[in-house]
């Protein structure tokens, strides 16, 4: 099976539609911290594992991208969409396999309204399109297309890998052999072995009856020892689903233990980042109530500051009108409008005895002196009106200079509370790169913890995995003590089934005839050996397989440590318990060697290679591993040949890997890379990165 | 028979063969063990099973009468 390509519309940091096409082969996606690598897998997660009733949940509230779903709010769409398609190729037949959520927007408000999920593939018959709508048939083809439990193994992120292969619960890697092999099939044959024998034997028990000398007799024994027979299998049966159910519930006892203990030292962290997380948005809100008051304020200082010239200029000509008025004025007292002499021209005219208007001199008119106080008279009248024009005026100018003054107060003011502002603004800014520091922190603790046990960290609540492990402990005493009952009569009925068959032979004289020569007892002989033939081919393959599994993890691990060419590593050679499937890792003398970090995790990682390898050559099937960041513990030495062991052990790797553009062009030139997409985050606002207008971008480079 | 069932049954062939010398006890177990085959992987893969054949294959006993 291969994954052609997968188109994502709108999911997460992924605006609009954006495709990764895949190859048959490695395929690596790599890119910095931040854009959108772990986005990618949830992708893949929230397609594959999520529709299926996986407890790893993406929130869905998390999915729809929010540069997508800001623009939607502002061009008041009513409904949209964001979905991701997996392009699958199986046996020449290609399967889009589409998630969406559908999200209605009402007042301003996005709500998922609905999530469907369908599978369309044209009918190799037929050759029509089919489309699987319903969620059940949708399951079970996503089931046959990726196994339900080598899911676990097919997709998952390198920080779970100490849950996947889990020391201390064997059961993980005993579903995944028995995935991969025929064992279930031959335990099938077992148990229908096992009811051909019952009914051969009843039959075989009807014929001796008919031989029997006291035929009422036996008839009821075998009536006795049938209806026994009836009720020791259902018992069995009952006791068979009690034992199941107890280590079903034994194993979610112990994850949830785990679990707990884990987080007991979480709920600190957690509130401790709930707390910064609240203030954070706190200080947000603050910034941007400051952010709008200087911008206001930036309007109100930009209007005086375009205005304040032209308010000096009115003054300055406001005043030169003034100054001009008043040398007119006095001008006027010269030669005043109207032929009205000045204040200087009739005190000259006083002293020449001399109209200096008409010429007239006191010879020629003796009331001269009479003529000029008139002349005065005129003056003082003009005077007295200029005096009042130049007051209304002044009077004017002082008004406006009034009016002036305040408003440049109030730039001043205007000035001052914009510097504090961007004092605040800074203060925020301060408060808030010292919470997103904290709050860096407090998430790398978190991250930490979740990494050492790989735990997701949305399914870490101590109050639900107290209820959970109350309600899984009340069911364990119920089934234990159920199986406990089931044993009991099951000893009983054993016991009681011995001895009616005692009683039954002895009364149907078996002496007296040749049972050898009953047909019945003939098929019971060969149907024995059939069983045993069966459980041994169960132990042989079990045995075949665990020495296989155990020697190609050694293989895959041994060849990444050569090529490393780091010689502090050394190969942990796996060992499988072959009765109870447990893990363990020794050293090459055999000794007790659980190893830690990088050199673990090989460890592990060639675990899951093997075991998905013997799938493809058990069975012939083959499935792409989808992978994010299987290599953050590892330093660059072991990185490139670890990935060019997953090109050699499976038919199609997606492997997201932290980035590696230093060496981009090493990859590049590898043969066994057969694509490579980089990503790295944009923005609509060169310089600036928010989640409303920053993005994913793929650049395909091979 | 299909590619799939006839590779299981093979893998049983060495241990039938360790197992039984005589030719006719041989096939009788192949019989069996291919009727048995045949039920559980039709089981497997959640096919409906003709009762005649459920009932042929329980009955065992036919290769004796």
């Amino acid at each position: 099976m291969i994954i052609q390509k997968v188109e994502l519309n709108n999911f997460k940091s992924y605006y609009g539609n954006q495709v990764f096409n895949f190859k048959n082969g490695l395929n690596i996606v790599s890119g910095k911290i931040g854009t959108g690598k772990t986005s990618l897998y949830e992708a893949f997660q929230w397609v594959l594992l999520d529709s299926m009733s996986f407890k790893d949940n993406i929130d869905e509230d998390f999915i729809l991208n929010k540069k997508f779903e800001f623009e939607s709010l502002q061009k008041n769409i009513n409904q949209i969409e964001s979905s991701v398609t997996i392009f699958v190729e199986e046996d020449s037949i290609v399967y889009r396999i589409k998630k969406e959520n559908v999200y209605t927007i009402k007042n301003n408000d996005c709500q998922i309204q609905e999530i469907n999920t369908s599978i369309s593939f044209e009918e190799p018959r037929t050759g029509n399109s089919k489309v699987i709508l319903d969620r059940r048939e949708v399951e079970s083809k996503l089931d046959e297309l990726f196994p339900e439990k080598l899911r676990k193994y097919l997709l998952f992120k390198g920080e779970t890998l100490n849950q996947l292969i889990d020391f201390s619960n064997p059961n993980t890697l005993e579903q995944a052999v028995k995935q991969i092999s025929y064992l279930p099939l031959f335990s099938r044959m077992s148990r229908i072995i096992d009811d051909i024998i019952e009914k051969t034997d009843r039959k075989y028990r009807n014929k001796l009856q008919a031989n029997a000398r006291d035929q009422k007799k036996s008839q009821q024994l075998n009536y006795d020892l049938e209806s026994k027979q009836r009720d020791l299998t259902a018992k069995k049966d009952k006791f068979k689903q009690a034992k199941i159910d107890i280590e079903k519930l034994e194993e979610k006892e112990k994850e949830y233990t785990e679990k707990l203990s884990f987080v007991a030292g979480f709920p600190d962290l957690k509130e401790e980042e709930n707390r910064l997380e609240y203030q954070r948005k706190r200080a947000f809100d603050n910034l941007e109530t400051i952010d709008k008051e200087s911008k206001q304020l930036f309007i109100n200082k930009w209007i005086i500051a375009k205005s304040h010239p032209l308010l000096d200029k009115a003054e300055v000509e406001l005043r030169k009108f003034i100054s001009w008025r008043q040398n007119e004025i006095a001008v006027s007292r010269e030669q005043l409008e109207l032929g009205v002499p000045g204040d200087h021209l009739i005190r000259r005219m006083v002293k020449e005895r001399k109209c200096l208007i008409c010429g007239t001199t006191e010879k020629d008119n003796p009331d001269l002196i009479k003529i000029i106080e008139t002349h005065l008279d005129e003056n003082k009248k003009v005077k007295n009106l200029l005096s009042d024009e130049v007051e209304d005026l002044n009077e004017k100018v002082m008004d406006i200079v009034k009016n002036i003054s305040p408003i440049k107060t109030s730039t001043s003011d205007i000035k001052r509370d914009l510097k504090n502002h961007i004092l605040r603004n800074k203060e925020k800014e301060g408060e808030i790169a010292s919470i997103n520091e904290a709050l860096k922190k407090t998430k790398e603790k978190i991250e930490d913890l979740i990494k050492e046990k790989g735990y997701q960290i949305l399914e870490l609540d101590p109050k639900t995995i107290t209820s959970a492990i109350q309600r899984v402990k009340g069911d364990l005493a119920t089934k234990r003590s159920q199986k406990e009952f089931y044993d009991k009569q099951v000893r009983g009925l054993e016991s009681e089934i011995r001895g009616l068959n005692k009683k039954f032979e002895e009364l149907v004289g078996l002496e007296e005839i040749d049972v050898n020569e009953i047909p019945e007892k003939k098929s019971l002989n060969y149907l024995y050996e059939i069983k045993q033939i069966i459980d041994k081919k169960v132990d042989i393959e079990k045995n075949d397989l665990i020495e296989k599994i155990e020697n190609e993890a050694n293989k895959i691990q041994k060849s990444i440590i050569q090529q490393s060419k780091d010689n502090d590593i050394i190969v942990l050679y796996v060992k499988i318990s072959k009765d109870d499937y447990s893990i363990s890792f020794v050293d090459k003398d055999g000794n007790p060697n659980p190893g830690h970090g990088a050199q673990e995790t090989l460890a592990k990682m060639s675990l899951i290679s093997s075991v998905l390898k013997l799938s493809n050559e058990y069975k012939g099937e083959s499935y792409p591993f989808i992978v994010d960041a299987p290599t953050s513990n590892f330093d660059d030495t072991i990185t490139k040949p670890f990935i060019k062991s997953v090109s050699e052990n499976f038919t199609q790797g997606l492997v997201i890997l932290k980035d590696i553009h230093l060496e981009i062009d090493a990859y590049k030139n590898e043969e066994f890379t057969k694509s490579i997409h980089t990503i790295e985050k944009s923005s609509d606002t060169p310089g600036e990165s928010s989640i409303i207008n920053s993005y994913t971008i793929i650049n395909p480079i091979k | 028979m299909p590619t799939y069932q006839k590779k299981i049954f093979d893998s049983f062939k060495s241990l039938i063969e360790d197992n039984k010398e005589n030719e006719l006890d041989k096939k009788v177990l192949n019989d069996i063990l291919n009727r048995v085959i045949d039920l559980a992987v039709k089981e497997d893969r959640g096919e409906n099973i003709d009762p005649n054949i459920k009932a042929q294959t329980n009955n065992i006993v036919d290769l004796f009468s």
